[in-house]
């Protein structure tokens, strides 16, 4: 039964997790997800749609705090840096709706 | 209590019982840098291994999202804080890394052994220092983890379940932990059986509970630093990760003969895991063996680190560090050798790049690689360093000799026609 009321009994609650640290890492992030996925052979718009799409929520998060155009600027670096042919056209405003919360 | 080695902390250290190694261990690294936290392993070794009556809650493979989740919960942080209640301040590395016996320095604190000769439970003396987590923290294994929750395809912006729950996104950094008994050198859960129903195979250092022998007390579970003992309560024994012994063997049928690589690893989707037999000297640490995989990746790279040495099991399960994560964690997580292991995985060089191909390649247990040398691909630089990238072919052999993988740095991505997308 969905429910909206805490309750400190029972095992599935959430519990409020202390961050060690407020380090921002999303750019290196986005560094390492795009050389992983570029060497498996996913091209650039492949890889933009990974930091789109909310299932993927490592990436998708990265696109929700820092904007798309952030992601898309590293991508092309990377794609750059290692030689590879960049697909992506030049970064466009994000939609609302491609950004579910 | 008698005087071992620990290569993983450059010292000797107790142990209840004196050491004996295996001929080969079994051990494993995971590319922490590509685990998309699937499940896929942990499926696999489910649908194997612990399907029946009274294994619901068994996941002897597991993958926690980090820092926030764990298996039972919170296993990690209480077993840090016990040894620190026992030795304030004194958890602490120092000394320079050296060879093959002291590769991350020398370990100044005390390992979950030590640390037991003077804490005294509530049900009395221990052998390791340990905890027997509550059934509440067995429970919910997936507890903390990320969330998603997405819309469905065509219908952007609208909640996909909405009859499910939507609990809050971590906003900042996390990784997927994927973990499996890591087969010790020196097992807790072995030291602390009163009945000796522990043993670690002399052929390949598999750790099994004999199920003719235990009679339920779960010491082993308290001990195990790592909790990867299970209570079993429709057979009143405890239960673990047998390493998929029949396959390490070499008797799954698919292998044609030769050792396989265990159910977790070979269903790896995200090809993180790369398993195999690794070649002991008679003192405990790793026979050079300058062409195994895993002798390359863990003693010559230097990239993959084991996982909490400071324990002091000497765990077999060894890991590429994620890179994103600020290293104070990852130095807590993996020891010394992080910072190092980062930077060289950063920045491969190539013989390091090739030897990261064979990951998830073949389900068949790489024992050697070859590295045949192809044409500069370019010259670049990154991150101020310079980069060259060779198209190199690397060529792994299975335990006979057979040739069982042969790949490319810059391998050729096939895919598959809509049409075909599910046909074999
Ligand atoms: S990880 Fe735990 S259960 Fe596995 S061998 Fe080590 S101490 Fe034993
Ligand atoms: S090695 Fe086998 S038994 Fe162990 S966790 Fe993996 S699939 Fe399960
Ligand atoms: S199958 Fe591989 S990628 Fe998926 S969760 Fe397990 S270790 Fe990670």
């Amino acid at each position: 039964m969905p429910k909206n009321e805490s309750d400190p009994e029972d095992p599935l609650e959430l519990n409020g997790v202390a961050l060690l640290t407020n380090e921002d890492t999303h750019g290196e992030m986005v560094v390492c997800f795009t050389e992983e996925f570029m060497r498996l052979g996913y091209n650039a718009s492949k890889i933009l749609a990974l930091f789109r799409d909310p299932f993927y929520i490592g990436p998708s998060m990265v696109t929700q705090e820092k904007g798309e155009a952030f992601v898309h600027d590293i991508i092309s670096e990377t794609f750059k840096a290692w030689n590879r042919e960049c697909d992506l056209t030049p970064p466009q405003q994000p939609q609302a709706e491609d950004l579910v919360p | 209590m008698s005087k071992v080695y620990n290569w993983q902390l450059g010292r000797e250290m107790e142990y209840p019982y004196d050491a004996a190694f295996p001929d080969r261990q079994f051990a494993f690294v995971f590319n922490l840098n590509r685990c998309i936290g699937c499940q896929s392993c942990t499926m696999a070794c489910k649908s194997t291994w612990t399907f029946s009556k009274g294994q619901e809650h068994m996941w002897w493979n597991n993958v926690e999202t980090k820092p926030y989740g764990g298996y039972p919960h919170h296993w990690d942080v209480k077993l840090l804080s016990l040894l620190e209640q026992s030795n304030p301040g004194g958890q602490t590395w120092n000394g320079q890394p050296a060879d093959v016996k002291a590769p991350y320095g020398q370990f100044k604190g005390r390992t979950v052994f030590e640390a037991a000769t003077t804490h005294i439970s509530p049900e009395g003396a221990q052998r390791a220092l340990g905890y027997l987590p509550t059934d509440e923290e067995w429970a919910s294994p997936n507890r903390f983890e990320d969330n998603p929750s997405g819309s469905e395809k065509g219908h952007r912006g609208q909640l996909a379940f909405s009859s499910g729950a939507n609990t809050p996104q971590h906003k900042t950094w996390f990784f997927y932990l994927a973990r499996l008994c890591n087969h010790c050198s020196y097992p807790a859960c072995l030291a602390a059986c009163p009945r000796n129903a522990i043993y670690k195979r002399p052929e390949d250092g598999i750790v099994l509970v004999d199920q003719e022998r235990c009679r339920g007390y779960r010491k082993c579970m308290e001990a195990c630093p790592y909790k990867k003992t299970l209570y079993r309560g429709t057979t009143r024994t405890s239960e673990k990760c047998i390493g998929c012994f029949p396959r390490v063997e070499g008797r799954d049928p698919d292998g044609g003969g030769i050792p396989m690589q265990t159910r977790c690893m070979a269903a790896c989707v995200g090809h993180i895991r790369l398993q195999g037999l690794v070649q002991m000297n008679a003192d405990g640490s790793w026979k050079e063996d300058r062409q195994h995989p895993l002798y390359y990746l863990v003693h010559v790279a230097k990239v993959a680190l084991p996982l909490y040495p400071q324990f002091g099991t000497e765990p077999n399960g060894y890991y590429i560090p994620p890179r994103w994560v600020p290293r104070p964690y990852l130095r807590q997580m993996f020891g010394p050798g992080v910072d190092a292991a980062v930077e060289r995985y950063s920045n491969p060089d190539r013989e390091l790049l090739a030897v990261l191909q064979l990951f998830g390649k073949d389900a068949r247990m790489c024992f050697r690689y070859e590295i045949k040398e192809g044409p500069k691909v370019f010259e670049n630089s990154i991150r101020g360093r310079k980069f060259e990238l060779f198209d190199d072919t690397v060529i792994g052999y299975g335990a006979d000799g057979t040739k069982i993988i042969e790949t490319k740095v810059e391998e050729p991505l096939h895919v598959r026609p809509s049409q075909h997308a599910n046909s074999i």
